[in-house]
């Protein structure tokens, strides 16, 4: 008898869960806009030195990063996708928390209001 | 006992030039050697702040120091190349092995203009902020003064592909750039390592050109310090130098200073065992209190 080994694939880029691509599915419908992607960004600064930004973006930059997840385009700039790859959109709706929140395999410290980290 | 004294110049708000390290150096050693103890003093002054005084005190050889207008809002198109004009006109023998001592640029090109001057290693001496600066990605200098100035991204991002670029054609590498120091001088740091040079503080190469370490490691004692001592200051290049050295070779070190604020936590923490504000009197007293 063989064991089988399923390896899972090397993730790269940003993944978006089926919740969470759900959840942008609405709000875009809810603004009538298809031409919208989700945007990802790293910034300096925050009290563990880099902070996050999660918006609705029209625009494309030179050197972008897109993946699409369920017909949800995700993209981040070429500055930010070095502190990015690996990293998981989800959508929270529960008593404790409501929103999108990220988990990011590259930051090694966050600072308790998770908006930054290092 | 030995003393090794590696002080900050006085230099305070009031009018004045102050004393320079070496003298308010020597004035403070002398107060251990009149009680018969061994005394070594060693002028420290951060890139811009006394540093080629410093250097030429020490080593008879005074840095290429250009003087350069400040940044602008014409800093991204500002080129290096009045530094090469500089260079070809204080440094006719070539670069080589030479230190450059420059703490702000006007220019943000990575060094482009300059580049043909400037030949073999040189040392580029300059403020710690500035050592520590990458130039491209997302903690260098075009994302962070982009970022502050409010720069439009797709600008910030095409600025900063073009010293990927100069990165690359220098070293091979487009990601050479993000390494620490690179950003320093305007981006002069970026071409500096390419050629095989460093890019280092004042107190850094001053401490390393006068053997500090084993200097400092023979020490029962070593004494920095500035003019005024408060929680700014505290972190000012050569006192922070001086202490890290203490630290690494594990010797107390005390600040004497004309006027402190600090407590005696923030020193401990700081890594100093004291600070000794002379006030109107002379360092006797001091030497005193810290001899054994």
């Amino acid at each position: 008898m063989t064991d089988t080994l399923n390896e899972a694939p090397a993730v790269e880029g940003i993944v978006l869960t089926d919740a969470a691509a759900a959840k942008v599915r609405t709000l875009l419908d809810q603004e009538g806009r298809d031409d919208l992607a989700l945007r990802l960004a790293v910034q300096p600064g925050g009290c563990s030195g880099l902070r996050y930004q999660l918006f609705f973006d029209e625009r494309h930059l030179e050197g972008d990063v897109v993946r699409s997840w369920n017909g949800v385009d995700v993209v981040t700039d070429r500055m930010s996708a070095p502190y990015l790859t690996g990293a998981t959109i989800d959508f929270m709706d529960t008593i404790e928390k409501q929103g999108f929140t990220i988990d990011n395999p590259n930051a090694t410290s966050t600072c308790a209001c998770g908006d930054s980290f290092h | 006992m030995r003393v090794l004294v590696a002080t900050d110049s006085w230099r305070g708000p009031h009018a004045g030039a102050g004393l320079d390290s070496k003298t308010v150096g020597t004035a403070l050693a002398r107060a251990w050697a009149e009680l018969g103890d061994e005394v070594a003093v060693i002028p420290m002054g951060a890139a811009g702040q006394g540093f080629g005084r410093c250097l030429e005190q020490l080593t008879g050889v005074r840095p290429l120091c250009p003087e350069l207008p400040p940044a602008g809002s014409d800093r991204w198109s500002a080129s290096s190349r009045p530094l090469a004009d500089y260079l070809r006109e204080a440094a006719p023998a070539g670069t080589q092995g030479r230190v450059l001592e420059i703490a702000a640029t006007p220019w943000r090109d990575g060094g482009r203009g300059a580049c043909p001057a400037i030949e073999g290693p040189v040392t580029l001496v300059t403020t710690r902020q500035e050592s520590e600066r990458p130039l491209t990605g997302l903690r260098g200098l075009v994302s962070v003064e982009g970022r502050a100035e409010g720069m439009d991204p797709a600008r910030m991002l095409s600025l900063d592909q073009q010293l990927c670029d100069w990165a690359q054609q220098l070293t091979g590498r487009p990601d050479a750039g993000t390494a620490p120091g690179t950003g320093a001088a305007g981006g002069l740091g970026l071409l500096v390592s390419a050629l095989g040079g460093q890019v280092a503080t004042g107190p850094e190469f001053l401490m390393d050109a006068a053997g500090a370490e084993t200097t400092a490691a023979a020490a029962d004692l070593i004494v920095t310090g500035c003019q005024e001592l408060n929680m700014m200051t505290l972190e000012g290049e050569v006192v922070s130098a001086v202490t890290e050295l203490a630290g690494r070779v594990g010797v107390p070190v005390i600040a004497v200073t004309a006027t402190s604020s600090v407590s005696a936590r923030e020193l401990r923490e700081s890594g100093l065992e004291a600070a000794m504000p002379l006030g109107a009197s002379d360092a006797g007293p001091v030497a005193r209190t810290w001899h054994w």
